[in-house]
């Protein structure tokens, strides 16, 4: 053993991890018998072998005895009580510097807050079900030539064989809502009183067993006696007050006898099913003067709960099944109860989100927004940093370790997190009430468990981000420089800081372009040209005895001058859902499926709606044969030639084109517009009466048309809507991400210019003595201007430079979910840049008109 | 009570380090105690044992000089104490007493 023998090397890095947590007393005989062990090994095996082996025997040393302990007699309490009077007597030497910090981050927190009250309210929707697992609704695709649309309803006689056949299928229920007469429902129990609208359904008896609703007095199921109505508690309330209705009668519509049967717990807002009422279906063809019979191929919205959970192997069941060959174009889907709200869009047959493209959207902008008050913590800092070097300086020469001062400075931004937290959970419990105003929603502000889980984690993340980069800065000083006044580096690298500004402000210039970008589209489509004037026009529903005498009804209000037209028709003038392909011409190819969307309407529907005829005439009152008018883009579809006088087929009937108006638009932009046709029926067939009234007098028409509503029904009172403001209704999502991104905008703005100013705040400060020189050798005040903005001239191009692609991205994505889309809209994309160039530069400015009006002397002296 | 009890691993250090009195060090024990026991404890088990022992007062060590196929570094060597050699005593002695209190006629029918 005397003699030397070769020795291999072992591996550092294992070394080196020793040296890391190993006690300095033992490293010397630990590494000695490491190597020791290690030449043995070498002597015998290879050299990846021994390595590992030295690694695993190096990591077996993380023992209790060998691990370093910094400071084993450290008193926490003591310690802590310590960090805490800094902290306190930091906010009071330096207010205004801790205000804006904590500000800064309690926005960002607010933003926070407030998005995950948003997101978790619409992903709550329909989980209070405790099948909600189990439960789809059934919808149907329709295929044809010009693609495949989705309709949120099956047909009657499918969904009956499926229930029949398919032993996975546990309950089927059918639901009629939606319709205007019988869904809604004018309530009177008292003569004098006038009766009270309210919105309801009609269901299979099987409901209550998909569907958990809560009974408060009544029985399990409600609706197995087909002569029966259950109501809602507030309903009931509002109709019988405190008495208990169950048991008593009702006339129906004024004439249709049933019992109430129940009365259930009001529907919360977070179900996708809202219901004042509910009653059997039989109810509903009872009113309709219907048999079942005759509904067979009707389409019923309808909701099934599956036993097994595989509901594609269903689905194919449900296609598979005899009956699904009589109707060849339409397949039916399974869409899961958890996304009817939120997959609520429909492209080629399969859900493309919706309202959860907007939910991440949201999201995104908040954690974005978050991101950017962290980066201004950071920033402002480490600005600050260098007033702090002499504190740091007393405690490192007092034996303070790099560790706990880090833990000082985390427990620091954790305070100010947690004040910041504090703050923005009061911003946003006051601003609430006002964002549910601004986006008609009713946003509950209920932390739940989840809910401070998630807050937890939020301030923990928050801290750690926003606090390790300053805790490593400011630990960092060389307390013999820091002490003996002697220049030392501060406030970490410049380029950090720098880089964190053009995050920012990339961060704000994506979400200042997005929501012009959303403001546009929405603006874009609520002005678009639907083919009519919008203003002006009542929507009113008739009963039974307006209808019956309709004709004396409209000579009754045309007698006024204030009331210009009245029309009646079947069908939602601007969200016509019902399409069929059963139209066809001489010469149709019968392989095609064209798609249209028939309007059945009386004649003076045409004029209430000034829809330009280009061929032809409207309807002739006097003729009583089928009578059609097409749309321009309808006659493109079917390609006639000389167009009126000819015949096409409708629903199998002969129908004669009397004309072709100018195209409108009879549905929401979100999907392709299908070619309307309007044929004519009798006014006893219709549901709606569109009214066009003197637009400059709207009171006195309304009040007029209300009263000759009465001279014809006396016992009810009139429903009636402003057809402009259903329009405006059907993009209420659009106006909603529209409200929460401009308020998100705001927000973000906020921060940049809290960020813009700490920093150039920061580097005005630091420049002072160079400024003074400047000065000296007779530098301008512009050109003083000119050296401080500088540098955040080049920010605000790089952080647009980022920030347009990945806005451009973002957009365009959006953007394609619309059929009627603007393009992008390349112009603000400057806009932005000059935006921002021009703010930064205001703010610079003013930091620098301090440092011009300065005398040189005073900042070159103070040595 | 820390100090009074040996546990069965550090029984068998203890021993082993005065097996190889005056030349007991971390990595020579190990390769003992698997030459006389076919045990192979790790290197860390042994350290943890040896400090557990001198905590307890059984052992003290020292450093001897370096050498050269420790790369140049210094041996801990450790001898028993007097505590330790009572410690070890005290269980022999336990095991005696124990033993002898076996009746004969418990081996029998093995």
């Amino acid at each position: 053993m005397s003699e030397l023998k070769p020795t291999f090397t072992p591996p550092k890095s294992a070394d080196r991890f020793l040296s890391f947590f190993c006690k300095e007393e033992w490293i010397e005989p630990i590494k000695g018998d490491l190597f020791e062990q290690y030449q043995l090994d070498r002597r015998e095996h290879g050299r990846f072998r021994s390595s590992c082996h030295y690694w695993i025997n190096t990591i077996n040393f993380i023992r209790p005895f060998a691990l370093k302990r910094n400071a084993t007699t450290i008193n926490h309490i003591a310690m802590l009580r310590n960090i805490l009077k800094t902290f306190r007597r930091q906010l009071i030497r330096k207010p205004l510097h801790h205000l804006i910090n904590i500000f800064g981050l309690a926005f960002g927190l607010m933003v926070v807050f407030l998005a995950m009250l948003w997101i978790n309210y619409h992903q709550s929707f329909d989980q209070f079900h405790s099948k909600k697992d189990q439960i789809y609704k059934v919808m149907t695709n329709r295929f044809s030539n010009s693609g495949t649309q989705t309709s949120s309803g099956a047909i009657l006689e499918v969904t009956e064989h499926a229930e029949q056949n398919i032993a996975d299928i546990e309950h089927v229920t059918r639901i009629i809502a939606n319709w205007r007469w019988p869904s809604e429902q004018c309530f009177k129990i008292d003569e004098n009183k006038p009766c009270i609208y309210s919105k309801g359904m009609f269901a299979d008896s099987s409901f209550f067993k998909v569907f958990d609703i809560e009974i408060l007095s009544g029985p399990k199921n409600p609706l197995i006696n087909p002569k029966s109505i259950a109501l809602s508690e507030s309903v009931a309330r509002k109709l019988y007050g405190d008495i208990n209705p169950v048991g008593m009668e009702y006339l129906v519509d004024n004439h249709f006898k049933v019992t109430i049967s129940a009365v259930y717990r009001d529907i919360p807002p977070t179900s996708s099913l809202q219901f004042e009422f509910i009653a059997p279906l039989e109810l509903a063809y009872s009113l309709w003067g219907q048999k079942v019979e005759n509904m067979k191929s009707y389409s019923f919205i309808t909701y099934m709960s599956l036993k097994s959970k595989d509901h594609a192997s269903v689905q194919n069941q449900i296609n598979g099944l005899p009956i699904a060959d009589k109707y060849e174009n339409l397949s039916v889907i399974l869409h899961p109860l958890n996304e009817v709200h939120l997959y609520n869009n429909f492209k080629n047959g399969k859900a493309t989100g919706g309202l959860a493209t907007y939910v991440q959207i949201i999201g995104l902008f908040a954690i974005f927004i978050l991101a950017m008050s962290m980066a201004n913590f950071i920033n402002l800092t480490t600005a600050q940093s260098s007033l702090r070097g002499k504190e740091i300086g007393v405690r490192k020469v007092n034996g303070a370790s790099k560790a706990s001062l880090h833990f000082q400075f985390l427990i620091e931004t954790f305070l100010n997190v947690t004040i910041a937290s504090v703050l923005a959970l009061a911003l946003a419990y006051a601003l609430l009430p006002y964002l549910n105003l601004l986006i008609g929603e009713e946003i509950q502000f209920a932390p739940d468990t989840n809910f401070v889980l998630k807050l937890i984690a939020i301030i923990t993340s928050t801290t750690l981000l926003s606090g390790i980069y300053p805790a490593l800065i400011l630990s960092r000083f060389n307390p013999v420089r820091v002490l003996k006044n002697l220049p030392f580096k501060a406030g970490g690298k410049r380029n950090i800081r720098r880089w964190l500004t053009i995050t920012q402000i990339s961060i704000s210039g994506v979400i200042i372009l997005l929501t012009s970008v959303f403001y546009l589209q929405l603006d874009y489509m609520q002005n678009l040209s639907t083919g009519y004037d919008r203003k002006g026009i009542l929507v009113m529903e008739p009963t039974f005895n307006h209808i019956r005498k309709y004709k004396a009804f409209t000579e009754e209000l045309k007698s006024n001058p204030l009331i210009r037209e009245v029309g009646a028709c079947n069908a939602n003038m601007i969200d016509a859902d019902f399409i069929t392909d059963q139209v066809s011409w001489n010469g149709k190819d019968q392989s095609e499926q064209v798609q249209f969307k028939p309007i059945g309407a009386e004649n003076g529907l045409l004029s209430v709606f000034e829809l330009d005829i280009l061929e032809g005439t409207y309807f002739n009152t006097s003729d009583t044969s089928n009578q059609i008018v097409l749309t321009e883009s309808a006659l493109a579809k079917i390609g006639l030639k000389q167009p009126v006088g000819q015949h096409i087929q409708v629903f199998g009937e002969r129908c004669r084109i009397v004309g072709v108006i100018r195209d409108f638009n009879s549905q929401s932009l979100h999907e392709s517009l299908i070619p309307t046709i309007i044929y004519q029926v009798k006014p006893e067939n219709t549901g709606t009466f569109y009214i066009r009234y003197d637009n400059n007098r709207p009171v006195e028409s309304i009040a007029f048309i209300e009263d000759v509503y009465d001279k014809f029904e006396p016992f009810f009172n009139m429903k009636s809507k402003i057809l402009d403001e259903e329009y405006a209704k059907l993009y209420q999502q659009e106006k909603v991400i529209s409200s929460l991104s401009i308020f998100a905008m705001i927000i973000a703005m906020i921060i940049a210019t809290i960020g813009i100013l700490g920093l150039s705040t920061f580097n005005t400060i630091r420049r002072f003595k160079e400024i003074g020189l400047r000065k000296i050798f007779g530098a301008s005040g512009s050109q003083i201007i000119h050296t401080l903005s500088k540098e955040f001239i080049w920010i605000a191009l790089i952080a647009n430079l980022i920030a347009w692609p990945l806005s451009f991205w973002i957009m365009d994505y959006w953007l394609s979910g619309f059929a009627y889309r603007i393009s992008v809209p390349y112009q603000i994309f400057p806009v932005n840049l000059l935006l921002t160039a021009s703010v930064i530069f205001l703010l610079v400015a003013i930091q620098s008109l301090r440092v011009i009006n300065l005398n040189p002397t005073e900042v070159i002296r103070n040595e | 009570m820390k100090g009074t009890h040996l546990g069965e691993f550090e029984e068998l250090v203890l021993l082993i380090i005065g097996v190889l009195y005056p030349n007991a060090y971390g990595l020579a024990i190990k390769q003992e105690i698997a030459n006389q026991t076919k045990r192979s404890p790790a290197i860390g088990a042994i350290h943890s044992a040896l400090s557990r022992l001198e905590d307890k007062g059984f052992l003290k060590s020292h450093l001897a000089d370096a050498t050269h196929e420790r790369g140049g570094r210094r041996k801990k060597l450790y001898e028993i104490t007097a505590s330790g050699k009572q410690a070890i005593e005290y269980n022999r002695s336990l095991r005696n007493t124990l033993w002898n209190q076996i009746p004969e006629l418990a081996w029998k029918k093995l």
